[in-house]
């Protein structure tokens, strides 16, 4: 089957077998930012952004993304200029792996551009569904404040 | 395999009548390969939608768990129940998906927002050849024809005015109920007039009547509490768990119920 969406602000034409997933999908059209961890919806590695909203990209048929707007980690910034969330993500050593980066930053991101001025608590409630085995989720919090800050938003 | 997408409701039942075929809402329980030639989109028929009427409540099927869990109309029923209980399905990525309908529909035992629905005597509308609304309850001792799915879930504002409570039980915040337990009750005086229980996880969502037979036009005490709670749940039959013993879950179930009713009964 073929359906058309916007991926990163592209108008895109995706041709797949109807049963495939969302994040299948994306990795063999070269977004390969969207990792496959678990491919259960539990690790939140291949976390993207539809409509605004942070979703898992495993657990969607890719049929579901039709005339929808996606984002993936390749949207959201280049190496020269790269995303606030990304700059400081490695300014507070919120990365170690890196895998589970991407998810992480995306679950920041659709919080930012609903909430930029999160607390703690809802900082930590965005991003519950990503699993980092590394850092102990302290750096990634600090890493999430301070682009909040840098944004534009005011710390509580 | 074929995917739909039809865009009125007369579309989706002549889809939904053939054989083979399996609506998709949120699509989240389908991680592996469905076994289904036909998947039937919902998500495009505007059934996303919290409506405050006069005497009701009215929740499209594909209203996400987001949604829901955001929804001041919602918070100001029963100490915003439904809320509470849709605030802590699995994670924010999911919740952004699941919705009311096939968190009902699917039947997974662990689901949260049918006990919680439940204890507000809400009731679901299904559309198929023709319309028909029946009670939650009802809904899981009967089956959907072919053709059939829920279009709506009808909270009734009158069974909503008292306090209600939910309770999760899980091994990690977003891990599956393991025990889900809903409170609802009303009071007139120093005596209980209304009170509702349900649970799910340990059983399929069901009402626990023992409790709300033995609680009802009570002054609560919490003697009375303990002592009707044990010997409902005593009686209750488990589903099998391969990972935690009966005895355990039976307890761990006694708990969280007293610990819903006194939240609700006698937390001033």
């Amino acid at each position: 089957m073929e359906i058309t969406c916007k991926i990163n602000n592209v108008e895109k034409r995706l041709v797949f077998e109807p049963h495939e997933r969302l994040l299948d999908v994306l990795r063999r059209e070269g977004y390969d930012g969207v990792k496959n961890g678990c491919s259960a919806g539990d690790c939140g590695t291949c976390t993207v952004i539809v409509n605004g909203r942070a979703v898992k990209s495993c657990l969607m048929f890719a049929a579901q993304a039709k005339d929808e707007e996606i984002t993936t980690i390749e949207g959201i910034g280049t190496d020269e200029n790269p995303h606030p969330l990304q700059q400081t993500f490695v300014e507070t050593g919120a990365i170690q792996c890196g895998f589970c980066t991407p998810g992480m930053i995306l679950s920041a991101k659709a919080l930012l551009d609903k909430n930029p001025n999160p607390t703690e608590d809802e900082i930590k409630r965005a991003i519950e569904g990503n699993l980092c085995r590394c850092t102990g989720y302290v750096k990634i919090i600090e890493a999430v404040k301070l682009a909040s800050m840098r944004m534009g938003g005011r710390r509580k | 395999m074929e995917f739909h997408y039809p865009r009125t409701v007369k579309k989706t039942v002549a889809l939904l009548r053939r054989p083979s075929s399996l609506a998709v809402a949120g699509g989240t329980s389908f991680i592996v390969k469905p076994r289904a030639e036909h998947l039937v989109d919902l998500t495009r028929l505007e059934l996303n939608y919290i409506r405050d009427k006069k005497t009701e409540v009215l929740i499209g099927a594909t209203t996400t768990a987001t949604n829901i869990s955001e929804s001041q109309v919602l918070g100001r029923l029963a100490s915003g129940i439904l809320c509470a209980a849709s605030s802590i399905i699995a994670d924010t990525q999911l919740r952004n998906v699941i919705t009311v309908g096939g968190d009902i529909a699917c039947r997974y035992i662990w689901a949260n927002l049918p006990p919680a629905l439940m204890v507000l005597d809400a009731r679901l509308k299904i559309v198929g050849s023709k319309e028909r609304v029946i009670a939650i309850e009802k809904f899981f001792k009967s089956r959907l024809q072919p053709g059939e799915f829920i279009s709506e879930v009808i909270v009734p504002k009158k069974s909503t005015k008292g306090k209600g409570a939910f309770i999760k039980f899980s091994r990690t915040k977003s891990e599956y109920s393991l025990i889900a337990v809903a409170v609802y009750a009303e009071r007139l005086g120093k005596k209980t007039s209304v009170v509702r229980v349900a649970v799910s996880g340990n059983t399929p969502p069901t009402r626990i009547k023992a409790i709300e037979v033995g609680l009802q036009g009570k002054v609560i005490t919490e003697e009375l509490l303990e002592r009707t709670t044990m010997k409902a749940v005593a009686q209750l039959q488990l589903t099998e768990s391969y990972i935690f013993s009966e005895d355990y879950r039976r307890e761990l179930l006694g708990t969280l119920l007293k610990r819903g009713l006194k939240k609700v009964l006698m937390g001033g």
